[in-house]
């Protein structure tokens, strides 16, 4: 395994656990439920949460980039190629988010029992749920890639940055 | 008082957060607009990157846990308020796309590989955080009007 750019890495990274975040808050806001909903949550709980995604989204990320390379024509690997690891690794984050989480807040609660549910269908639908989310920010990645890649194409032949 | 203290902590945080993304942003384009050391840009671009990213991530984290404090006394999308909001939000997401393809164009501009990068990168990214700036300088300004103003 070759060693990803480490600042790719950790944009894609911070964007995707950002992205999803911010774009949960815009939903629930045109919904007008962001203050039911974050009200419920305390503030270390939410803050929590947010590391453990951004955790997990810095984790999947490596692994779908752990041979990128900006090429002349663009960026490895191929788009299609990129996509079914960015589905596979969401669907392997999904899954460890809903029984992190799910698990953390059951034990705080004390509630046992819920744990054991919480370790089954719930991280089997976190992890469909990942693999769905997964792809759907990888085509973002592969679309924004490519639009700058448009935008500034590389020189013909050697050049300074 | 405890959760009084949590609420201006979160806030400083949330405000420290922008003041790193606007200044860092204002000063990158103002280098990269003068410099004739294009490997200096470069550098510091993709030092600004680390920053901006984790800064983005202490911004969206603390915005939620301000949104939070407000709970149900939180405006709806009829109101001033709100649709103020709705309009930062946006932004934000706009920012959040732009600013990966910034990150892509520094990562570009620092390759190994002579022949993939682009001629006239300093430039390009003067214009790219120049293009930053003022998307955040726009959050910031709603940011303001949220906090003061008394929209309805």
């Amino acid at each position: 395994m070759t060693a990803p750019d480490r600042l790719l890495v950790w944009a894609a990274a911070s964007f995707h656990a950002a992205l999803i975040v911010a774009g949960l808050v815009t939903y629930l806001h045109a919904q007008d439920a962001a203050g039911a909903v974050f009200g419920d949550f305390g503030t270390g709980t939410g803050f929590a949460v947010y590391v453990y995604l951004w955790v997990l989204s810095t984790w999947s990320a490596r692994r779908v980039l752990h041979d990128a390379t900006v090429t002349p024509d663009g960026f490895l690997p191929a788009a299609w190629e990129l996509l079914g690891r960015a589905a596979a690794w969401g669907a392997a984050a999904g899954a460890l988010f809903v029984a992190g989480a799910g698990a953390a807040l059951a034990i705080a609660a004390g509630m046992w029992q819920a744990l054991f549910f919480v370790l089954t269908f719930p991280v089997v639908a976190g992890g469909i749920a990942g693999a769905l989310v997964g792809a759907a920010l990888g085509a973002v990645d592969v679309g924004i890639f490519a639009l700058a890649h448009r935008l500034l194409p590389p020189s013909s032949g050697p050049s300074t940055p | 008082m405890a959760a009084e203290w949590l609420t201006l902590a979160v806030r400083t945080l949330h405000v420290l957060a922008g003041a790193t993304l606007l200044g860092g942003a204002v000063a990158l384009a103002a280098v990269a607009a003068r410099s004739t050391d294009a490997g200096g840009v470069v550098s510091a671009a993709r030092a600004y990157e680390w920053t901006f990213w984790a800064a983005v991530g202490v911004a969206v984290a603390t915005g939620v846990g301000n949104l939070g404090a407000l709970g149900d006394a939180l405006p709806s999308t009829g109101t001033g308020w709100g649709n103020a909001l709705a309009l930062k939000l946006a932004l934000v997401l706009a920012l959040l796309v732009g600013s990966l393809a910034r990150s892509f164009l520094v990562v570009r501009a620092a390759a190994p590989d002579a022949a993939a990068r682009p001629a006239g990168a300093a430039r390009a990214l003067a214009v790219a955080y120049a293009a930053t700036a003022a998307v955040l300088a726009t959050v910031v300004a709603a940011a303001v009007g949220l906090a003061h103003w008394g929209w309805s």
